[in-house]
């Protein structure tokens, strides 16, 4: 993982987010609560003009009461004296029948007494006052006074809210309009009926209402940040869960790209591994001397099977296989490793237990990792047929002999390869004969499982491989491959499957004619011993005797022209005669590197020579022209080259 | 697979108990790691009830001997049963690592 890891929840559009619903949130409840409290205010507002207005009507309705009598008498003591303001009334004091004192009380005067008398049970206190009062105590207060002159101008009511000794109030006053009855008392202050005798006000104690304000906006406040809080809480649980599963999906995003990480690895792993081996099939048509086929069907995680095979020189060839321990690209490159150091020793080493052991001990040095690679290695000479191999802990292979006899090549030869330094492997050696097929595989096949967890084993090869006779290499490796495939029945690969198939048929004659080769020295006596192989070949091969007779004619001839006038020099040459015999016919070629010689030239171009040792007498050329049905003569860059054909069927000569 | 593990003396004594696989192996080699890390230098493996081994098992225990090897100690398997055997002789592992019989005669001389 590279880099920090940041997720999306720290993002910066994500906390812009947040913090515009928690402003949003807190603007909705503070909106609320300003019209809860506005509201509480105006209730509290209507509720105290109603109690303001209360009090005043039952003031002013007793007022009028009091005044449509045109006043109230009452006994007349110390708790009610007469009123010295109202000495201009005439009846202002009577007396009953019975001689109780009675005197008028006017209704400010009964309205005053009753407030005084029983202030508690009366409560609000009002009071009535004028610009002009009778009574001086009666005189109005500032507030009175501008409330007063209000009326004057015309205001019908004046209401405030007022402190009034520490306490808010609600002041409320109303006028008093002069009636005929008030002037009874009133009509020397100059009024008349409709003047503004004054005014009656109500002055009602806030307090108890503004704590009970207070505490419905306590409520209030306190539902509303609870409501807030809880709209808080509510975001940060949205919050948390949307970032955690923002957190969640990026997580998945992260395996997701891990997961396409190591597929790719696995991948790069496969393809080293499959780089590795030869693939093209069929791989030396050229070399008839055997055939070989192979196939590696890799497991899913790269399971460090390889092979490989080539030639070390024209006539040897090498071919191996082996198992790395462990998966993967490490065990992909290790495997590259071992099979390069495998090549590049073999070059110059044919034994497999002097190239086995070098490779274990290059390996086994700077193996931090512990690994290590089975190896069964051979090397079959073409020639001969003799197998050499070496066994480095891996599966035994398979001989299967031309007459469908089964051999295990079970020998060890030292352990796994790679573990430890410093041990020398041993090799075997077996002949192969024509036919003969060795099958190399690996433990993905023996080790292969079913269902029922059943391994294929060794066992199951051996049966399917003596099971039938297999006419090809490719038919022995696939067929076990497919067998192995069903076998499993569907279940999944757990190892790579490689199977390697070799048939050895010898060094394989390129006609069946016979023939008769061999190399004379430009001595005349040698004429005689190739006339002797000659003979020899010709009984073997039933050549009648007259056309044996007229050859040794001819190859006298011939030769005696070439070892008397081809050469200018007095060194060894060599002559090389071949005979071969197609059916009836018989071929002869004559190839030798002297001086350019035509013995069937009417004119030798070498004109230096005396006539008499240009040719080699009429005679014998003519013989020769008359034997063989064919000659002919070729000068190929330095040779020369006599080719002579007689079809002995047709031979009437 | 589970692992267990008594001293004799001062040798650790780990006994394998079910299959010495590709899954089982990290397990496996990160305790025999850690044994060492403790300072422990002679280990014996006890592969009496071990049904299997991998090449990937086989390898953690070649490491494992060879790093006991180089700070000075020792690594010896004992009790193999006959598939077991069978894969030490192939891979040629009974000649790598030093393989005894029973616990007693792994016990000689350690």
């Amino acid at each position: 993982m590279n880099g920090p890891i940041t997720s999306d929840h720290n993002k910066p559009w994500f906390k812009t987010y947040v913090w515009l619903l928690i402003v949003f949130w807190t603007l909705v409840i503070s909106a609320s609560l300003t019209w809860n409290l506005l509201n509480q205010n105006q209730s509290m507002r209507e509720i105290a003009f109603s109690e303001a207005h209360a009090y005043l009507n039952k003031d002013k309705a007793f007022r009028f009461w009091a005044t449509s009598h045109g006043g109230l008498y009452v006994p007349s003591n110390e708790r009610t004296p007469p009123n010295p303001y109202l000495t201009h009334v005439t009846d202002r004091d009577i007396e009953t029948p019975s001689g109780i004192k009675l005197t008028l009380m006017n209704p400010s005067y009964a309205v005053r007494q009753m407030n005084e008398n029983f202030t508690q049970l009366y409560g609000v206190a009002g009071h009535i006052t004028s610009l002009k009062p009778l009574r001086p105590q009666n005189a109005p207060d500032d507030w009175e006074r501008a409330a007063l002159m209000a009326f004057n101008d015309g205001k019908k009511e004046v209401t405030e809210f007022t402190e009034v000794g520490g306490e808010t109030h609600l002041r409320l006053m109303g006028t008093l309009v002069a009636e005929k009855r008030c002037l009874k008392c009133h009509v020397n202050q100059g009024y008349q009926v409709g003047d503004i005798l004054g005014g009656v006000g109500v002055s009602v104690p806030m307090t108890r209402l503004l704590t009970l304000k207070q505490q419905q906006a306590a409520v209030a406040v306190g539902g509303h940040v609870g409501l807030w809080l809880l709209g808080l809480l509510g975001i940060g649980l949205g919050t948390r869960q949307v970032s955690r599963r923002m957190r969640v999906e990026q997580q998945a995003a992260l395996l997701e790209s891990e997961k396409r990480r190591m597929e790719d690895e696995l991948n790069v792993g496969r393809e080293i591994q499959m780089s590795m081996v030869p693939k093209t099939f069929p791989a030396f048509p050229d070399r008839r001397e055997f055939s070989i086929y192979a196939t590696l069907q890799p497991a899913r995680e790269v399971g460090g099977d390889f092979y490989d095979f080539f030639f070390i020189d024209e006539n040897r060839f090498c071919l191996c296989i082996g198992d790395v321990s462990g998966k993967g690209v490490p065990a992909a490159l290790f495997m590259a490793v071992t099979k390069t150091l495998i090549k590049s020793r073999a070059t110059d080493d044919f034994s497999t237990a002097s190239i086995i052991t070098h490779v274990n001990d290059e390996l086994s040095r700077d193996n931090k990792a512990y690994m290590f690679v089975t190896i069964f290695m051979g090397i079959l000479d073409l020639k001969t047929g003799v197998l050499v191999y070496t066994n480095a802990g891996h599966n035994p292979p398979y001989l299967i002999r031309e007459d469908d006899s089964i051999e295990r090549l079970d020998q060890k030869h030292g352990p796994v390869v790679g573990a430890m330094g410093g041990r020398a492997y041993k090799e075997d050696k077996t002949n192969l004969t024509r036919g003969d097929m060795l099958l190399l595989y690996t433990d993905g096949i023996t080790e292969a499982m079913d269902s029922a967890r059943n391994q294929f084993s060794e066992k199951r090869l051996a049966k399917l491989l003596s099971s039938k006779k297999y006419k090809s290499v490719e038919e022995v490796v696939q067929s076990t491959v497919t067998e192995v495939k069903r076998f499993e029945d569907g279940m999944a690969q757990a190892d790579d499957i490689t199977a390697l198939a070799a048939q050895y048929f010898g060094i394989l004659q390129e006609t069946k004619d016979p023939v008769l080769e061999m190399v004379v020295q430009n001595r005349l006596p040698e004429i005689e011993r190739f006339k002797k192989s000659f003979n020899t070949f010709s009984e073997q091969y039933d050549i009648p005797t007259p056309v044996r007779r007229k050859m040794n004619v001819v190859f006298d001839e011939l030769l005696n022209n070439i070892i008397t006038y081809a050469y200018r020099d007095e060194d060894e040459h060599s002559i090389e005669i071949k005979v071969e015999l197609s059916g009836d016919r018989l071929t002869v070629s004559i190839t030798d590197d002297g001086i350019p010689l035509n013995p069937f030239g009417v004119e030798t171009p070498d004109t230096k020579l005396p006539h008499e040792e240009r040719k080699t007498g009429g005679l014998g050329v003519h013989l020769v022209r008359k034997v063989m049905d064919k000659v002919s003569y070729q000068r190929r860059i330095d040779k020369n080259v006599i080719t002579l054909v007689k079809d002995m069927a047709t031979a009437t000569k | 697979m589970i692992i267990t593990t008594k001293d004799v003396n001062e040798i650790k004594v780990v006994e394998f108990d079910g299959e010495f696989d590709t899954t089982a192996s990290p397990a496996a080699e990160s305790q025999l790691n850690q044994l060492r890390e403790q300072g422990v230098r002679k280990i014996l493996v006890d592969l009496e009830k071990m049904d299997f081994i991998s090449s990937a098992g086989l390898r953690v225990l070649l490491a494992t001997a060879q790093e006991l090897q180089k700070a000075g100690g020792e690594l010896r398997v004992c009790n193999l049963n006959e598939n077991v055997m069978e894969v030490f002789d192939i891979s040629g592992f009974s000649t790598i690592l030093m393989v005894f019989k029973d616990e007693s005669e792994a016990l000689q001389g350690f």
